[in-house]
């Protein structure tokens, strides 16, 4: 089927002259059904939930919704749940970053290490990754339980729980869900921050060694500069992941006790499927949308700026 | 040209390979006791697996090995419970879904990566959004939209839920597996007189096979462990296995034999699916922008 | 500045051994140069030196103190490495900077030393630049101004310039040499290149598959080598060598070949070792391509009688291919010589520089 005047011409050069034919090149018309199933299927459900969110939906079927303009809007700096739930949401975000960064860089500092069995080591390492959020919910439930959780039983005989329980806790159920969050993620930093700890180049490293910098420098002016795109990026997909998924608090204590573990998150599901006011509920997850996509935006244009050359 | 940390050969003093051992040792443990709980916990007789040790009772920590190995929870799931339609569904669903976005995304992906189209860069921005907005985000319109198609609790629905996340994640990712193929390769066989779908099907495809499956697998593994869309998408007509398990628990009682049983059937095989792609997982999880 | 000393050094990666027994010395202020190909272990030798690498067995002295167990940022040495190894979050006056910045140098001293080395280098101009703006001739000119901003007690140098287009490198030759006069350093450079070699070392030690073949000045090893192997390393395009028999008789000795035979002279046969030669044994005879005369005619004496291959004028001279029975060898004339393919040439052997070779150790059978 070859045609002999398409004989010495580029791949470029060929779509043009595709495109001549058909309208559009070669290359368009492959991007066409993914294109149009992405707009249906995203940004179709996008611009209604903007639709939905100047709206107040009637809790009876059958019942008109109500046009109720920026109400929705308003309504939520003065609904105190709201409010706290950022609160807590930015607790349980920042521990967990920052506790899933440093363990993670140090689990991948010392794999780094590893001569032999790094590879195995570090696949069964990876294996909190796979369990479904959910289930990590109701492993860290089932033994976080204050008759038969063995995680429970080893904090009390440790002795940094005193006594009661943990999700049942005002002050440590949040912490448990740390703890699963943690368990659940820090292999992902670790094996991404691994993966950027193989990229930086030896010599820099050999050469800061002959300039005379001893290992903590190495680290300080060497190591860590080279990394700084990958952290950039591991944080960053812990971050919005973490805003993403609720299912541990579903489980582990469907927000409670007294609400102290209802981030925001939670606090939008519950407005939404169990009051099914979801009307407020789209106007909130617009919200939380836009400051999850604001927050992402400027934490890499403040890495960009404090000053790594790339 | 330059090596990377790993390659040079040092000795290590005693104390630094003590404390490797260490902390490693440590940080195995902490990674592998809760999920050897589960898996044990399950084989278990309720009354077996709530007898923990008194508190301080550091010997009694072997207890937990003597039992009755017993299949009672999984008989439970499957004959009384029906979890065996329920992994038909999250199987169908997660399979379904991850086939159409695979097909569609390997198309536009390669489109993507060779096309220069001046809405590229708009694109781009639009699947990273789908990555950052919230589950419970999405869903409230999707519900709303689903419930007046009247493709609620269907599992067709289910699959287009899926899709939502699968498609942009599958765009972004097979994109750049196709960016890493050289275009040298595919210019070579445009000037031997190939046309262009040939070109895809023969050499480019082949080439990028490894990554399309990573890619697929990945998709399964999403949707598989996913909840919140089975749970308001799907309903009880499509239930999967994670919307099943919180119906495991009564106002009452809490069954925890065939919780773990659940979780174990829930957890196995994705591990096997991660130890599988192990190669691709980093470039999966970070859309492609770290390589292993 | 220091000197540096290797004592039956080894080196092993596992069961590879990359060095072989090295024993060699730098003294102070010298400039040694590590020349062979690759993977005869010379890079390997200099990351010894500077510690990168650990010591399978042996020592190594620099300033007559033991360095084997000394971490290299102990050891006071500078390299200047193959790839540059700039740092590319910092600008290139704070890559001159760093080693100053960790010894705690103060700031107006740390300003003054990098603008100093910067002149000298002639990249004052891009102080504020970053690496990734620079040209590859720039990058290592910084990794250069970044090693001789300290005092440190030797220079190590690895390939430098092997990445520069070659007029670059022709120009970096002289520089280097310059430099090293400049600044009365003890400077240990490793290098592939022969010409490099040739043209800054004070001495040279060539090395093949991890072992020393020869240590000694450009001269010793250019006009009186050890071996084939370095008798073949040196010199471009590379000496010939034609496998004859030697024949011993009495006091005179002469060279036989199935299209040549002639009696070495008294100034040849006098530098002779003796040692293992027998009548009859089979040698390597060595002219270089400019130890040959070249007659169009047949000049009433001659030595060898070939036909010519190939002509390859390279501007002011031109190599001839000529073939002598089975042999191919190179020639070096003067342009101007009338050559077709084909047609006989005549040679005359300049016998004060050919070189004879064991044919089977390959050392060289000259005193």
């Amino acid at each position: 089927m070859a045609n002999s005047n398409t004989v010495s011409v580029s791949g470029m050069e060929l779509s043009v002259l595709h495109k001549k034919r058909y309208g559009l090149s070669f290359y368009g018309w492959m991007v066409i059904p993914a294109v149009v199933l992405l707009l249906a299927i995203t940004v179709y459900p996008f611009f209604w939930m903007i639709v939905m969110s100047v709206f107040k939906f009637a809790v009876r079927p059958g019942a008109k919704n109500e046009f109720v303009g920026f109400q929705n809007y308003i309504g939520l700096f003065r609904d105190h749940l709201w409010v706290k739930g950022w609160g807590i949401q930015a607790k349980y975000v920042s521990i967990c970053l920052v506790i899933e960064f440093l363990l993670g860089f140090a689990i991948a500092i010392f794999l780094n290490n590893v001569r032999r069995g790094a590879n195995t080591l570090t696949t069964i390492f990876l294996f909190p990754m796979m369990v479904a959020p959910i289930a990590v919910g109701f492993l860290y439930l089932y033994i976080f339980n204050a008759s038969f959780g063995w995680y429970y039983w080893f904090l009390r005989s440790v002795g940094i729980l005193q006594k009661g329980s943990i999700l049942g806790d005002l002050n440590w159920a949040l912490a448990g869900i740390i703890i699963a969050d943690i368990w659940e993620w820090t292999p992902f930093m670790a094996l991404v921050l691994l993966a950027g700890l193989k990229k930086v180049p030896l010599d820099q490293i050999e050469a800061a060694k002959c300039d005379g910098a001893g290992s903590v420098r190495r680290f300080r002016d060497v190591l860590l500069p080279n990394m700084v795109p990958v952290i950039v990026i591991a944080v960053l997909i812990r971050f919005m992941d973490i805003m993403r998924y609720i299912d541990k608090i579903f489980v582990m204590t469907t927000g409670g006790p007294a609400g102290v573990t209802k981030t925001i998150a939670f606090y939008l599901f519950d407005v939404a499927f169990h009051f099914f006011e979801l009307g407020r509920g789209a106007a909130m997850g617009f919200v939380l949308m836009l400051i999850t996509i604001g927050l992402a935006i400027a934490f890499v244009n403040l890495l960009k700026r404090k000053g790594v050359q790339r | 040209m330059a090596e990377t940390v790993e390659t040079i050969v040092h000795k290590r003093s005693i104390v630094t390979k003590i404390a490797v051992v260490i902390v490693l040792a440590v940080w195995f443990v902490w990674t592998v006791t809760p999920l050897g709980i589960m898996v044990i916990s399950s084989i278990k007789t309720e009354k077996e697996a709530f007898e923990t040790p008194k508190i301080g009772d550091w010997k009694g920590v072997l207890n937990v090995f003597r039992f009755k190995p017993t299949g009672v929870h999984y008989k439970a799931l499957f004959f009384e419970e029906k979890f065996g339609t329920y992994i038909w569904h999250g199987l169908v669903a997660s399979l379904s879904s991850a086939i159409i976005a695979i097909g569609l995304g390997t198309l536009g992906a390669y489109g993507l990566s060779r096309g220069k189209f001046k809405q590229e860069s708009n694109i781009s921005f639009w699947i990273i959004s789908t990555r950052m907005a919230p589950i419970v985000v999405v869903i409230v319109p999707l519900y709303y939209i689903f419930r007046k198609l009247g493709v609620l609790q269907t599992i067709p629905g289910l699959i287009i839920a899926y899709t939502t996340f699968n498609l942009p994640f599958a765009l972004w990712l097979i994109k750049g597996f196709f960016d890493d193929i050289p275009l040298e390769i595919e210019e070579a066989a445009f000037v031997d007189g190939d046309t262009h779908w040939r070109v895809f099907r023969k050499i480019t495809l082949p080439l990028a096979t490894p990554g399309i499956v990573a890619s697929f697998v990945l998709c399964v593994l999403f949707s598989w462990n996913d909840f919140l869309f089975a749970a308001v998408i799907g309903g009880a007509p499509a239930k999967t296995v994670p919307v099943a398990i919180p119906e495991l628990q009564t106002t009452a009682y809490i069954r925890w034999g065939p919780i773990n049983a659940a979780t174990v059937i829930l957890v196995v095989p994705m591990i096997f699916l991660g130890i599988l792609i192990r190669k691709y997982l980093v470039q999966g999880l970070t859309m492609g922008a770290v390589r292993e | 500045m220091a000197q540096v000393k290797l004592e039956n050094v080894w080196k092993k990666y596992g069961k590879v051994e990359a060095v072989k027994d090295l024993t060699i010395d730098c003294r102070d202020r010298e400039f040694l140069c590590l020349l062979g190909p690759s993977g005869c272990g010379k890079s390997s030798t200099l990351r010894m030196i500077a510690g990168l690498e650990y010591i399978t067995s042996g020592q190594i002295y620099i300033d007559n103190n033991v360095v084997n167990e000394v971490d290299p940022h102990r050891r006071n040495i500078a390299m200047v490495f193959e790839s540059y190894a700039l740092y590319p979050h910092k600008s290139v006056f704070e890559n001159m900077a760093y080693p100053l910045r960790v010894q705690r140098f103060p700031e107006e001293e740390i300003k003054k030393k990098v603008k100093h080395a910067s002149r000298i280098l002639d990249i004052e101009n891009l102080l504020d630049r970053w690496p990734r703006q620079l040209s590859g001739g720039q990058k290592q000119r910084v990794a250069i101004g970044r090693a001789i901003v300290r005092n440190p007690k030797v220079f190590l140098l690895d390939e430098p310039i092997s990445h520069l287009d070659a007029k670059l490198r022709t120009h970096m030759r002289g520089e280097l040499k310059r430099l090293h006069r400049d600044l009365d350093a003890t400077m240990i450079y490793v290098t592939h290149d022969q010409l490099e070699a040739m043209s800054m070392a004070d001495r040279i030690a060539v090395l093949d598959l991890g072992e020393l073949q020869q240590l000694g000045t450009p001269d010793e090893v250019f006009n009186r080598p050890s071996n084939k192997f370095v008798a073949g390393f040196l010199g471009d395009p590379p000496m010939n060598f034609i496998r004859s028999t030697l024949h011993k008789d009495g006091n005179r000795l002469y060279i036989t070949h199935d299209q040549f035979k002639f009696t070495l002279p008294e100034s040849v046969s006098s530098h002779f070792t003796g040692k293992g030669t027998a009548d009859g044994m089979p040698i390597d005879l060595g002219i270089r391509p400019e130890s040959f005369e070249l007659f169009s005619k047949a000049p009433a004496k001659y030595d060898i009688e070939g036909k010519i291959y190939i002509t390859e004028p390279l501007g002011e001279d031109v190599i001839i291919d000529i073939m002598i029975g089975e042999n191919m060898v190179k020639a070096k004339t003067v342009i101007g010589y009338k050559a077709d393919i084909d047609e006989p040439i005549w040679m005359k052997i300049k016998f004060e520089h050919i070189h004879i070779f064991d044919g089977d150790t390959g050392k060289s059978l000259l005193g």
